[in-house]
């Protein structure tokens, strides 16, 4: 089976278990414990692994280890070793196989749900005090075995989980391969699938993966390694390891989400995805109110993020002596945070780093406070790179028409220009990529396919190819201006401004048109003559 | 008047007959209290058929019976079919308007495999009437094609002998009928007519050789409609086509050689001009370089409130008075007190200006201020461009607002967001080439006299349907 095959099997057993298992709970509600399983199912793997990888000399296994006679010493051993190389430690009692097995024996539910809860509980203090403590703290803090949601009866809630633990104890997670991502895939699979599925509140949207695809694409032209990658609003993550796809090594991971629930999935998530406790950095509070004090003075390689679309904020005047707003002079509407996300980011962007962030289409036109900040940070920063408009409903539970803005502290990387054509320098101009008409309409929902990507991400790079041996200017679909045209357009930056995708008029034949003209006089005679002749017969006034 | 409508026989209206057509209504008016009065007086008179404007040849009473009984008739209601990309055309309700078939609506298919299934009900020939029963109620029309499919609230009959089907078309289309079918629908949100309904509808019928005689007739009128429509496109498509070359300069005047300049004005210009066989060269300018004045109407606290419209007043345009075509539609056109005009001051119409739609669907819309306009005022989604008339003629700005040049940068600065707006920065930007003054007023003279030209097949048109509409009235009983 290749591993794509693979990867989809996963996917479709998984998301199988998670529909059927769920009965009448809300979609929503159920995500925070099959995925919380999931996690706990992979952390065990990962830890009798790792287990018995140390063992092996001695020549045992940790499903026996507990019946040696220096049991408790091998144990605090092993405790050791497993803090600092993974950041955790299970008890070979406590893995999930054992609880499993414990829930399912003799064909009957066994009340498991004390103990699972003692586990969940131990995982996270495990690490107390540990280097690891902030990645593991209240991971499973949704994971309330004691929700009415799970059944009414404490028998109905074990029963559930039993059933749950037990489907996926057959599934094979393969952790060994620490090649593949599979597991870790599939597992956002699932998150991507929760959230499509679910309504969609206060503009938070998942970001659908070809819209990543691009961010991170954007953000690792010319680099096959970061020293490090940001998302202010990262959610479950899926964008900072859509990132790490893209290049060879990514040094650390930082991000920040406001909900809980969210924060507890991204840590998940990153260590599903085989990144090491040490090299992440999540952080659980409002970006533009509390940034993390950890963050702040960081400057980041590459900066991605999808914020929430036009949320509010509270533009208190009090963010006017904040570092990351003050030299604008104004701050983003009240009812429209997306510029006060932007700047935050420019903020944290390092003098050779990219960042690439998805907004509404408004930021490019919208006037007053946002006329301004646009204005600043083209005319005074020299910051902005690119503009690229997408499609319209590409995002699940929203239709609004997006674009990514693209920006870099040093854009004068020119160095030499082909004799031939004389194009803007690239500090000088500012990339328009219209791919607002360039999709595949399936079912509702407008969807990028691979060709879509490659052209913008392949129209980008020519642009910033120093030689740029093919013009970024490409017929109705892109457009290098010049900053004296964006100048000129108020800093307007609405895209068609610039992106000429207005269909010429076909020419019209006069000739033709004459000669039809005259014909048309000679039937028309012909229709008034019948006409009158009939009106004649009925004894009534000709019209003509 | 009792008696001429009695008659039984011959000319309906002899010496009175042009005034019948343009007073259908009165008449008609005076027919039906006519007719109470017999139905009164004596029973045997409410059957008298005989419609009021009739052929001469012909007399003695016209037919009437139930549908059912003078038409073969094919329900196609139901489930819809399957649909492909191609494969034979699907005529449904949506496609059948008033008259005539629309091709062009609701392009939709059924394959080729499954045609014989679908029409098991019967295949179409030319001549059958379509007419829909809901969705619209009462549009009926003739098959010019017999390879089409027919599904979703339609319904099919073909005349049995006595009946001639293009006769039918027409008597259904006319008031008459029309009447009655509404009288017998039922529904609310969607007006519709059962089968059982339409299937006992009356129809009034004369001999075959009279009716075709009417059906010829008014066919002809259709013709007639048609062809004046037709007319009108290639007008349509002639002044574009003139636009595109003129505005392009692939098509160019020449100064008229013989006469000196008649205006004081431009003799110098005609002096240095005076040896040229050809206008100077168009320069580019900025709308706001030729303009003396550009501003959008009042806004804010100041504008009207809707009891602040009054019947007769100063005319007040909002972007609803302007038609597509740069017409003003003077029926959407609202009217302030003299005391409210004096208080929105900033923007007061003169004659010669040309109004420009600065936002809203219609955005781009032109639109030329007349006498019946001049003293008027406007709303904040209207720009007045008034020209200084020194570099440009007004009726050529009015001109050049249209061509492709101007509509091209406008749609490229459009957002499309319900937010936006060419304010008067935005506006005194857009980029005009401007030709020599003598050249200007040619093009103007040019493009304007199509534009009359256009306007008067319009009237046409507008004449020729109340013609048509006269006869369906008196035509039939």
């Amino acid at each position: 089976m290749s591993e794509e095959q693979k990867q989809q099997q996963l996917k479709q057993t998984l998301w199988n278990i998670a529909n059927d298992l769920r009965g009448n709970m809300d979609a929503d509600d159920f995500r925070d414990y099959i995925l919380g399983f999931i996690f706990y199912k992979y952390l065990s793997r990962k830890m009798k692994n790792y287990a018995n990888v140390i063992l092996k000399p001695d020549g045992l296994s940790y499903d026996t280890v507990e019946s040696h006679e220096e049991a408790e010493a091998l144990l605090e051993a092993i405790r050791f070793e497993a803090l600092d190389k993974l950041g955790y430690f299970l008890k070979p009692s406590e893995l999930f196989s054992e609880l499993a097995k414990r829930g399912n024996s003799g064909n009957k539910n066994n009340f498991i749900l004390g103990d699972l809860a003692n586990v969940l509980t131990s995982i996270e203090q495990s690490t107390m005090g540990s280097e690891s403590e902030d990645d593991f703290g209240n991971l499973f803090e949704d994971l309330d075995l004691t929700s009415s949601k799970l059944g009414k009866t404490e028998d109905a809630k074990n029963e559930l989980i039993v059933k749950v633990l037990t489907h996926l104890e057959t599934i094979d997670f393969d952790v060994e391969n620490t090649e593949s991502d599979i597991l870790g895939d599939a597992y956002e699979y699932l998150i991507g699938q929760f959230a499509s599925g679910a309504g969609k509140k206060a503009g938070e949207f998942y970001t659908p993966q070809q819209v990543s695809k691009i961010l991170a694409k954007l953000v690792t032209t010319d680099k096959t390694k970061l020293k490090s990658v940001y998302d202010p609003t990262c959610g479950s993550g899926s964008l900072l390891l859509r990132v790490a796809k893209e290049v060879e090594d990514v040094g650390e991971f930082f991000g920040q989400e406001s909900n809980p629930t969210t924060y507890n999935l991204c840590r998940m998530n990153m260590i599903m995805h085989n990144v090491h406790y040490k090299q992440f950095d999540i952080y659980n509070e409002d970006t533009l109110v509390n940034p993390s004090p950890n963050h702040i003075d960081k400057r980041f390689e590459a900066i991605v993020a999808n914020p929430p679309f036009s949320a509010n904020w509270s533009a208190s005047p009090l963010f006017m002596s904040d570092d990351r707003f003050s030299a604008y002079g104004k701050l983003a509407p009240k009812s429209k945070a997306d510029f006060a996300f932007v700047q935050h980011m420019v903020h944290q962007l390092d003098h050779n780093g990219t960042m690439a962030c998805v907004l509404p289409h408004g930021v490019l036109f919208r006037g007053a406070a946002e006329g301004h900040i646009r204005k600043f940070l083209i005319e005074d920063k020299n910051y902005l790179d690119a503009v690229i408009g997408l499609p319209a409903n590409i995002f699940y539970g929203t239709s609004i028409p997006t674009c990514i803005l693209v920006l870099k502290k040093n854009r004068s990387t020119d160095v030499t220009l082909s004799a031939v054509e004389v194009l803007p320098k690239r500090h000088e101009s500012i990339l328009f990529i219209d791919a607002s008409q360039h999709f595949e309409k399936v079912k509702t929902q407008n969807v990028l396919l691979d060709e879509h990507l490659d052209t913008i991400i392949e129209t980008y790079r020519d642009y910033c190819h120093t030689e740029r041996r093919r013009s970024a200017t490409k017929d109705k679909y892109s457009y290098v201006a010049t900053i004296a045209e964006v100048r000129d357009n108020d800093y307007n930056l609405n895209i068609p401004r610039y992106v000429d995708t207005f269909e010429e008029e076909a020419p019209i034949d006069l000739t033709n048109v004459a000669k039809d003209l005259k014909t048309l006089e000679t039937d028309i005679a012909k229709t008034d003559a019948t006409i009158a002749d009939f009106c004649k017969q009925l004894n009534i006034e000709t019209p003509f | 008047m009792a008696i001429e409508n009695n008659k039984p026989t011959v000319i309906a209206s002899q010496p009175s007959s042009e005034p019948s057509l343009r007073g259908g209504t009165t008449k008609q008016s005076h027919n039906a209290k006519e007719s109470n009065k017999q139905i009164a007086s004596s029973l045997a008179m409410t059957d008298r058929k005989v419609p009021k404007l009739r052929f001469k040849e012909f007399e003695g009473e016209w037919d009437s019976d139930n549908m059912n009984n003078i038409t073969s008739y094919v329900d196609y209601r139901g489930r819809g079919p399957e649909k492909s990309d191609q494969g034979i055309f699907l005529v449904t309700a949506k496609n059948i308007k008033k008259g005539y078939i629309d091709y062009e609506n609701s392009k939709e298919y059924v394959p080729i495999k499954n045609y014989s299934i679908v029409m098991s009900k019967g295949l179409p020939k030319v001549g059958d009437i379509l007419f829909t029963t809901e969705a619209p109620l009462g549009n009926i029309a003739q098959v010019d094609n017999p390879n089409i499919a027919l599904a979703q609230r339609v319904i099919k009959l073909r005349g049995k002998e006595c009946i001639d089907n293009t006769y039918l078309l027409h008597y259904m289309l006319a008031p008459i009928y029309q009447k009655l079918i509404n009288r017998k629908a039922i529904g609310t949100t969607v007006q519709g007519i059962s089968g059982k309904e339409l299937r006992r509808t009356k129809v009034s019928f004369p001999n075959l050789p009279e009716q075709q005689k009417i059906a010829n007739f008014l066919t002809a009128v259709d013709t007639k409609i048609q062809q004046l429509n037709t007319k009108k496109e290639h007008l349509e498509q002639y002044k574009k086509g003139v636009m595109q070359q003129l505005f392009t300069q692939q098509l160019r005047f020449k100064p008229d050689t013989s006469q000196p300049s008649l205006r004081g004005g431009t003799t110098k210009q005609s002096a240095t001009n005076e040896n040229q066989t050809q206008f100077p060269d168009w320069e580019e300018k900025k709308l706001g370089e030729v303009c003396e004045k550009i501003q959008d109407g009042n806004y804010g606290a100041s504008y009207p409130k809707a009891d602040e419209f009054v019947e007769i007043g100063i005319p007040f345009l909002t972007s609803k008075a302007l038609g597509t075509g740069g017409s003003i539609i003077s029926d959407k056109i609202d009217f302030i007190p003299l005391e409210k005009h004096k208080e929105l001051k900033k923007a007061h119409l003169k004659l010669n200006d040309v109004l420009f739609t600065n936002r809203g669907a219609n955005v781009g819309a032109i639109a030329f201020v007349d006498e019946s306009i001049a003293h008027g005022n406007i709303g904040p989604q209207l720009t007045l461009l008034r020209v200084n008339q020194d570099v440009i003629e007004s009726e050529f700005l009015l001109h050049s607002m249209n061509s492709f040049g101007v509509r091209k940068q406008i749609a490229s600065q459009d957002s499309g967001s319900a937010m936006n707006f060419f304010g008067i920065g935005a506006t005194s930007k857009f980029k005009l080439k401007i030709p020599h003054p003598k050249e200007q007023q040619k093009i103007a003279n040019y493009l304007s006299a199509i534009d009359l030209k256009i306007e008067a097949v319009n009237t046409q048109i507008s004449n020729t349907q109340a013609f048509k509409k006269g006869l369906l009235q008196q035509m039939f009983v």
